[in-house]
């Protein structure tokens, strides 16, 4: 099955830019991509850029109203995706553990399942 | 077969009695077939409502529950080939191409049946789904209690918990969770979470935390059966045998523990004659065997407070000291404001109320236990056992604006009552 991984993180909580730490955290991001490759589950995903830079697209009437900012007024910052494919639910669990946003306690990972249309 | 054809009654009985011994297993042998839990129960539905017809016709199997399953198969093969496209029928049929599900003699199949039952306790136990929704599961899937019956024991809608069961087998489908025994090293993790859902049906059988009915022996009932089906499936887990335990020790006071009025009745003043002593020397087997692996578990532990009260003869015998240790033990497994509370209570006893009224003022600023009857009670009964009445009458007051169940409220009445005349 495949699995979208959506990471959020807790305001402040990672280390900050080219920090000492955060060349380490970033590598452990690398490492964990390494063994998803040799797992061969990794099936896509990117960073993103920070809320601030979000732009959200909406249509009210007929216009198409754009709104300077994510669409939804949370605390937490969505910091990017990842698709992997795994046997189930359990395998994903594991994989999200062991990211190191998750590992290191710096935040969170919603695991969404993809839709099966082949599926009832 | 049976030579005799049974009476009318007499079937209705076996084929509940089957129900209570083979739901559970059934739906998991369905489930390697369906791998949906919807369509499992259904068919397993649909077998035993033609049992009722069969066995009246042609007499009670030699194995009910052999029968049952063989006849929930060939309920999944009709629907199978009665689907509307032939592939679909394929796809569906394609499940039984296992060779270990097609074609065995009914020993091979039950030596099977054990582990998919253990399986799917692990599924409807998943970390994954809610934790409500784990009881509701549990209690339906594997125990096989009627919606309806689930909804009248925690005092839900039919409809709720119809929604709420449907939600979750959605879930489980959706979202991938393995119909499959946990990987060996999560198996610990995985069973204290089964052992937890276990108690919860339990404690929500033995006091209702809403409502009139303090106790509803229907999910006692359950909770014991699950808890001894789970040591027979998993036989060498030392927790199995203390949870089992706990529930028989817990569970051997209920004829004593409330009066013909529904009121509770305190530790102290109960008749210990009264309660369940086979229960209690069950109990203790169970106990020794929890407690032969060191270190002992929570339930174990658990378990051997709830022992210490059976050994006593009579209230003021109880071993306060060895019950406060037993705390310490359990505090060090888990920090929990309800233990310190009750540990806080064997102090009081063991040391005296004024001593323990300090402790008890540290425990109030917990925000577990803030506004908790429990801590509201148990400070009137210190005062109340230290002779500071007005105070304590004041605390039994709190205590009963905090409280929702009526028994609770009926017994705490009682307290203040009885401080009133004293004045």
């Amino acid at each position: 099955m495949k699995y979208t991984f959506i990471l959020v993180a807790t305001p402040g909580a990672e280390p900050a830019y080219g920090s000492d730490e955060w060349k380490d955290y970033a590598a452990a991001y690398g490492a964990w991509n390494e063994q998803a490759a040799k797992a061969g589950i990794h099936r896509g995903g990117e960073p993103v850029q920070p809320p601030e830079r979000a732009t959200t697209v909406r249509k009210v009437g007929d216009d198409v109203k754009l709104h300077d900012g994510p669409f939804a007024e949370t605390k937490e910052i969505i910091l990017g995706w990842y698709l992997v494919e795994v046997d189930d639910l359990d395998e994903a669990i594991k994989w999200a553990s062991k990211m190191p946003l998750v590992d290191r306690g710096f935040g969170a990972i919603e695991i969404r399942p993809s839709v099966d249309f082949s599926q009832g | 077969m049976s030579a005799e054809l049974p009476s009318k009654a007499g079937l209705k009985r076996q084929v509940d009695d089957t129900y209570t011994t083979e739901w559970g297993r059934s739906v998991a042998f369905l489930l390697r077939l369906t791998r949906d839990l919807q369509a499992a129960e259904d068919c397993v539905q649909d077998a035993f409502e033609s049992a009722l017809v069969y066995w009246r016709r042609d007499g009670v199997p030699d194995n009910p529950g052999a029968w049952i399953r063989k006849a929930a198969k060939h309920r999944f093969i009709d629907a199978a080939r009665s689907s509307r496209t032939r592939q679909e029928a394929l796809q569906r049929l394609s499940y039984l191409d296992q060779p270990s599900v097609l074609n065995n003699g009914v020993e091979e199949l039950d030596a099977l049946v054990t582990d998919d039952e253990l399986a799917l306790i692990f599924l409807c136990c998943h970390p994954a789904i809610a934790v409500t929704d784990q009881v509701m599961l549990t209690l339906r899937t594997v125990a096989g209690l009627p919606p309806r019956d689930i909804a009248a024991a925690f005092f839900a809608k039919n409809e709720a918990v119809r929604t709420r069961l449907l939600r979750a087998k959605r879930k489980i489908r959706g979202a991938g969770i393995p119909i499959k025994l946990p990987v060996a090293g999560e198996i610990d993790k995985r069973l204290r979470q089964v052992f937890a859902v276990i108690y919860l049906i339990f404690n929500e059988g033995y006091l209702a935390s809403r409502g009139d009915d303090a106790r509803r022996p229907d999910l006692t009932r359950e909770a014991i059966r699950l808890a001894a089906r789970l040591l027979e499936l998993v036989p060498n887990n030392n927790e199995s045998h203390g949870l089992l335990a706990l529930l028989l020790f817990t569970d051997s006071r209920t004829p004593a523990r409330l009066t013909a009025g529904d009121m509770l009745v305190p530790l102290d003043e109960q008749d210990r004659t009264r309660w369940n002593h086979e229960v209690i020397s069950i109990a203790f087997e169970h106990l020794d065997r929890a407690l032969a692996c060191e270190p002992p578990g929570r339930y174990a532990l658990q378990a051997a407070i709830a022992a210490e009260h059976s050994k006593a003869i009579d209230y003021a015998a109880t071993d306060w000291s060895a019950i406060v240790a037993l705390y310490d033990c359990l505090l060090e497994i888990e920090d929990s404001a309800v233990y310190r509370l009750n540990r806080c209570v064997a102090f009081s006893f063991a040391d005296s109320p004024l001593a323990a009224l300090e402790q008890l003022a540290e425990l109030g600023k917990e925000a577990a236990l803030e506004s908790h009857h429990l801590l509201s009670a148990t400070r009137g009964d210190f005062l109340r056992r230290a002779g500071r009445n007005e105070e304590a009458l004041t605390a039994y007051q709190v205590a009963i604006g905090q409280a929702d169940n009526a028994s609770v409220q009926k017994f705490l009445q009682r307290r203040v009552g009885e401080l009133e005349a004293k004045d």
